[in-house]
């Protein structure tokens, strides 16, 4: 995923998200908090893990604060960007 | 101190799942040994296993909630709720007078090697999330205590092949001693796996295949036994306190009346007849409180691993204890066709125990042609048989490590 552009990968979160829980494409908006939508602590981790695999990244080192699908996609920007500045 | 009732249980166990399965399985001798299925199969000297071969998780657990249950968890969930539902306990009681007590080898072992696996052959610098919490010991007894809503103490127990019987008589000594009103207890355990394979490949304890007939290659008390082979399963058992079972009118199953264990203090490995003798006593001696005495142990589901050594101790122990009383025992070991379990043989044995004083049925050494011309006692061999007069069972367990733990159970009408 080295080309990818950054206006997709919140739309290909919230498609991992819904493939992952189950849920309506109107339950991933970019506002909308994890919990609320009923996903608990430990698949929020576990998705994690795959985010990992489907963007090349490693997110073991990251503590970023995510509340929100909006989080998810920015932290996976930010270290996209730093994985590409390190490179 | 208070009784304690049996009031379900629960087994998966490569002779089938379900108790009525199980039972009926291991009284017919049908083995559950078979072809390993395994990657990695070829690469192991003793390429069979009792594994449950017809399990799919999928039926029983959400992916999410699979994702944090290593195969030794999800065979004790399993377990349990099949205890669970047979004792049909009262969705409204007070949860902190109930307890988990299981015992485990090697608790989520496949997890474990699927995460070294990962990093040292795969060469990835990730494991799954999910490694710790699957991979923990106590993950099956956490995972039943919320199963179940039980919020007194929930324990592990890591005594090698006695495991599960320490776990049940330590829950029967909680309720015994008024610590609580009812307990889930049993052992799982999940660990054929490549390493573990062959961990005991290299200790030596494992049967030579019979080439004849491979599902018959584990042959408790026979001249020409030569070691066991690794199973998997779990088996759960509902504990109560016998007065409170008496009163919501739940069916008792049996009384577990006898508790007994002793260390042999000698070897990590060899076994001790002193000890195991020891402990039949202090089963027995306790057992004599609720009147059952020696001579009304009819049956006893017999460690019987069929290593050389190990049987021979055991029959030597047996002689010494029941004296005079022993040709009037029947003793067979159900190994031959289920394996052995580990953690969880004493869980599933002593359920084999219970469901052959309440069938009043006596399952067989499997695969016994030919008694050890040593061994004087009657084991049962090749067919079940009717023991109409059933009044009280013993289920031995001795550990690596020296640890004997032995259980005593009586009919609810003794």
């Amino acid at each position: 995923m080295t080309a990818l552009n950054e206006d997709l990968i919140l739309p290909r979160v919230q498609s991992m998200l819904r493939e992952r829980f189950a849920l309506s494409e109107a339950q991933v908006e970019a506002t909308h908090a994890l919990t609320e939508l009923g996903v608990d602590s430990l698949a929020v981790i576990e998705f994690m893990f795959d985010l990992e695999t489907e963007f090349d990244i490693s997110l073991s080192q990251e503590r970023a604060d995510i509340h929100t699908i909006g989080d998810i996609a920015a932290l996976v920007r930010a270290t996209l960007d730093k994985t590409t500045t390190q490179k | 101190m208070r009784r304690v009732a049996l009031t379900g249980a629960g087994v998966i166990s490569p002779v089938g799942t379900g108790k009525s399965n199980f039972f009926q399985q291991i009284s017919a001798g049908i083995s559950g040994i078979r072809r390993l299925q395994h990657p990695d199969a070829q690469r192991l000297g003793l390429q069979l296993a009792g594994q449950i071969q017809d399990f799919d998780p999928s039926q029983h657990f959400s992916k999410e909630r699979l994702s944090t249950l290593d195969r030794f968890s999800q065979f004790a969930l399993v377990a349990a709720h099949e205890a669970w539902q047979q004792a049909a306990y009262p969705s409204r009681f007070d949860h902190s007078r109930g307890g988990v007590f299981v015992g485990t080898g090697m608790g989520g072992a496949s997890t474990l090697e699927a995460g070294y696996d990962a990093l040292f052959r795969q060469q990835q610098n990730r494991v799954r999330p999910m490694s710790v919490i699957a991979t923990m010991p106590n993950a099956a007894a956490a995972n039943i205590g919320i199963e179940f809503s039980l919020r007194g103490p929930c324990y592990t127990y890591a005594v090698a092949c006695a495991s599960s019987s320490v776990a049940i008589g330590e829950a029967a000594r909680a309720i015994a001693y008024g610590d609580l009103d009812v307990a889930l207890a049993g052992g799982a355990e999940a660990m054929l796996c490549l390493g573990v394979l062959k961990g005991w490949e290299a200790l030596m304890t494992l049967a030579i295949e019979d080439k004849q007939a491979p599902e018959q290659s584990c042959k408790p008390f026979a001249a020409n036994r030569c070691g066991f082979v690794l199973g998997e399963g779990a088996g759960m058992l509902v504990l109560e306190d016998l007065e409170l079972a008496q009163s919501r009118g739940a069916t008792i199953l049996a009384e577990l009346v006898g508790y007994g264990v002793s260390n042999d203090a000698v070897h990590l490995s060899r076994p001790e007849p002193a000890g195991q003798a020891a402990a039949m006593r202090a089963a027995l001696k306790q057992s004599q409180l609720r009147g059952i005495h020696l001579e009304d142990i009819g049956y006893i589901n017999a460690h019987g691993t069929a290593t050389k050594a190990g049987d021979a101790s055991e029959v030597a122990a047996i002689c010494d204890v029941f004296g005079a009383h022993r040709t009037a025992l029947a003793i067979s070991s159900t190994k031959a066709v289920h394996g052995h379990l580990m953690g969880a043989a004493g869980a599933i044995e002593f359920i084999a125990t219970v469901l052959a004083l309440q069938a009043q049925t006596l399952p067989p050494t499997a695969h016994l042609t030919e008694r050890d011309p040593a061994f004087d006692l009657d084991f049962v061999p090749l067919h079940a048989r009717p023991a109409p007069q059933l009044r009280a069972v013993m289920s031995n367990s001795f550990a690596f490590g020296g640890a004997n733990a032995v259980l005593v159970a009586a009919h609810p009408d003794a």
